[in-house]
């Protein structure tokens, strides 16, 4: 057992030593293996799967990765080899573990944020056998935590900064990964991130099974759609503070909306985040708009004791309010890797005249 | 209360001043709004008219607000200076708004349907202020520098603040955002059917003010001259807490933390008027105090399309170099 740990410190720490300072802007000729995904982008070469992840607000080069199976041999200059399948994982969101879940991978997890946040029921029993460690909030989490996690990978969300302590964790052959999912524009983008964690896991062949599968329904559903005669108003989000949050134009959740065949009040607006306008804004805007979504409340009851003006919004008189925020983290869990469904909720929210006659996946109306 | 030629001709000015201030402020939203839905939207409300919708339930309660709590404010930090005989007291500064703040969050992270409702949260933000205050005037018997009374009044504050980030670790998220939203200060929560509310309080608090005029006057002179003009200055204290802790737990409980009014304006009001008639300073504070706090608002509207600014950070960036200059100019 002794023998086995030296040696596979040995070929991690080999595996360190391959790499180089390269230029951030350099890319491979070869095309992305990846259709929709623009925070990372794949490549094979010689049998190793090459790993690029791109920042997204300046399109650079973060971090390369090789992800070997065994041979040592044409890793490329500039890559940090890791070795895959995997052994463990920390996985500090929960669409992170959402797409593990999918590939019936989630007993590599031993680390996450909290657990209060997680659905996962391997992962849940996994904690209550102290396998699974809480790290709490990304930024303050203790070197020594992630180290008794024994962990080799550690994903967390990168909200614009590196991973504290991340090169003193690279010498210790734990590599931090900023998952970008979040930041991606178009749904299937986030969900291509399973092909990473299919990599990353071992079972390549069964997440590029999965996204085939995800896309031609996704696909399917837009088709739908088109066929609805009416195109309803909506509009999403809610107060933080003074300022209402509502997603941009260009924002993934835009895409949804426009996918479903709704008219985004704010979708001529430009950026893929977030927009903020001021309450008076957003009532004069949206006194009349047909449908409400994405409040973050689980019922219509606190929407008013947060905010008794909402009473004077239609969707709000006439009911048509539908929020995911009702079963804990489920939605951020598993949307990310099934768009189709989230899809699916917003077409026959909207157009239930297409009578698509399924229950909603993640969607709930909120009329008390 | 005397009111000399300047006073006079200051007050004028204050009080012409109000008025149009207030007119800029109802005007000054992001949406343009006709004069005649101001007047309809007092006088003959209609509810499906979204103009008229804006100015009732948007513009006149932050706008009534910005005059209370500007006003309430710097009263409050008036007696806490004259209580205290230090120019640099005040109800942030002191650990008053963070008594309110402390309780606030006890109520709103308890989970528990009385406490997260409007009337518990003004009940615990009130209670919290009295607590600290009393909490503050122990301490003041004990110790006579003016420096270590504010030094305690810091500490009060980063206590308070510490439990508070004990209770946000272990709060739900849904009430750990609640409260951060609460606790980034804003005009613009409140909401018509509260100015009752808010004027009640404030009414009671302004009306108990015009009771320690006397012996706030006699307070300046000292302690002991104090009592020999036969103040009960144990009981004056006791008051000026009262009210001082109705003024700003009403307020805090409505606007969240708000700072540096009620350390700023006061000074101010003393450099204006150069008087020691209390009178004539909570007046001068009444109208500084909500003329401040208005003019940040007009500024926070004007800017709202394109960055949004807490109140409570405006009113710090105005505020905290003015109090260096007081203590640079003490120093002098």
């Amino acid at each position: 057992m002794r023998l086995r740990f030296i040696q596979s410190l040995v070929v991690l720490t080999l595996l360190n030593a391959c790499v180089s300072k390269v230029d951030n802007t350099e890319k491979l000729n070869e095309k992305s293996k990846l259709k929709y995904a623009e925070t990372y982008e794949l490549f094979e070469k010689n049998g190793i799967q090459l790993f690029h992840l791109v920042n997204p607000e300046s399109k650079k080069i973060e971090k390369r990765f090789a992800f070997v199976k065994s041979s040592l041999d044409n890793i490329p200059t500039g890559y940090t080899a890791i070795q895959v399948p995997i052994k463990s994982i920390i996985a500090l969101s929960a669409t992170q573990i959402g797409m593990l879940a999918k590939l019936k991978e989630t007993r590599l997890v031993t680390g996450v944020s909290n657990h209060i946040y997680v659905q996962d029921q391997t992962v849940l029993k996994n904690f209550k056998k102290g396998k699974v460690i809480e790290m709490g909030d990304e930024n303050g989490i203790p070197v020594e935590l992630i180290i008794q996690s024994h962990a080799n990978l550690l994903f967390y969300s990168g909200f614009g900064t590196t991973f504290p302590h991340e090169k003193q964790l690279e010498k210790m052959n734990i590599y931090c990964l900023a998952v970008y999912d979040w930041k991606e524009k178009h749904p299937l983008g986030k969900a291509e991130w399973i092909k990473l964690y299919g990599i990353l896991t071992g079972k390549e062949q069964e997440a590029n099974t999965y996204f085939t599968k995800i896309e031609k329904e996704y696909t399917d559903l837009i088709q739908k759609a088109k066929k609805a005669q009416k195109h309803p108003t909506l509009f999403s989000g809610n107060m933080g503070g003074d300022v209402w949050n509502s997603p941009a134009g260009e924002s993934f959740n835009a895409i949804l909306f426009k996918d479903a065949g709704g008219k985004y009040v704010y979708a001529n607006t430009k950026g893929t985040g977030s927009i903020q306008h001021s309450f008076e804004q957003i009532l004069k805007d949206n006194r009349e708009t047909e449908f409400w979504f994405n409040p973050g409340v689980a019922s219509k009851k606190e929407l008013y004791d947060f905010q008794s003006k909402f009473a004077y919004f239609q969707a709000y008189q006439q009911n048509k309010i539908y929020s995911y925020s009702y079963s804990g983290n489920e939605f951020w869990e598993r949307s990310a890797i099934e768009p189709q469904h989230v899809l699916s909720d917003l077409i026959q929210i909207l157009h239930p005249e297409l009578k698509l006659t399924k229950n909603y996946y993640f969607y709930k109306q909120l009329t008390k | 209360m005397i009111l000399n030629r300047k006073h006079k001709i200051i007050f004028l000015i204050l009080i012409a001043l109000l008025p149009l201030l207030l007119g800029i402020h109802l005007f000054s939203g992001e949406i343009n709004i006709e004069f005649k839905h101001f007047w309809n939207a007092i006088f003959q409300f209609n509810d499906t008219n979204t103009s008229e919708v804006i100015v009732r339930e948007f513009r006149i309660p932050r706008m009534v607000i910005a005059v209370i709590a500007g006003g309430g404010l710097s009263i409050a930090g008036l007696f806490m200076q004259t209580m205290f005989n230090n120019p640099l007291a005040g109800p942030y500064i002191l650990g008053i708004n963070s008594g309110s703040s402390l309780f606030v969050a006890f109520s709103v992270m308890s989970g528990i349907p009385f406490l997260t409702s409007n009337l518990g949260t003004i009940s615990s933000s009130l209670l919290g202020a009295f607590i600290f205050g009393m909490i503050i005037l122990s301490f003041s018997y004990l110790v006579k520098s003016h420096i270590s009374l504010l030094l305690i009044g810091i500490m009060l504050g980063g206590f308070a603040s510490a439990i508070v980030s004990i209770l946000q670790s272990l709060s739900d998220p849904q009430e750990l955002k609640q409260f951060t939203m609460w606790s980034m200060g804003s005009l613009q929560q409140v909401e018509f059917e509260d100015l009752s509310i808010i004027l009640f309080f404030s009414m009671i608090g302004a009306i108990s003010s015009l009771f320690v005029i006397k012996p706030l006057n006699a307070l300046v002179l000292g302690e002991s001259q104090a009592l020999t003009l036969g103040i009960h200055v144990k009981y004056v204290r006791l008051a000026l807490i009262i009210i001082t802790a109705i003024l700003t737990g009403v307020i805090t409980a409505f606007c969240g933390p708000i700072a540096f009014v009620g350390l700023a304006v006061p000074n101010l009001v003393k450099m204006i008027f150069k008087t020691q008639s209390h009178g004539i300073l909570m007046l001068g504070c009444f109208f500084i105090g909500s003329l401040f706090l208005i003019s940040c608002d007009i500024i926070i509207q004007l800017v709202e399309s394109s960055i949004h600014i807490p109140i409570n950070a405006l009113t710090s960036i105005i505020g905290a170099p003015f109090v260096i200059a007081i203590v640079l100019k003490r120093l002098a």
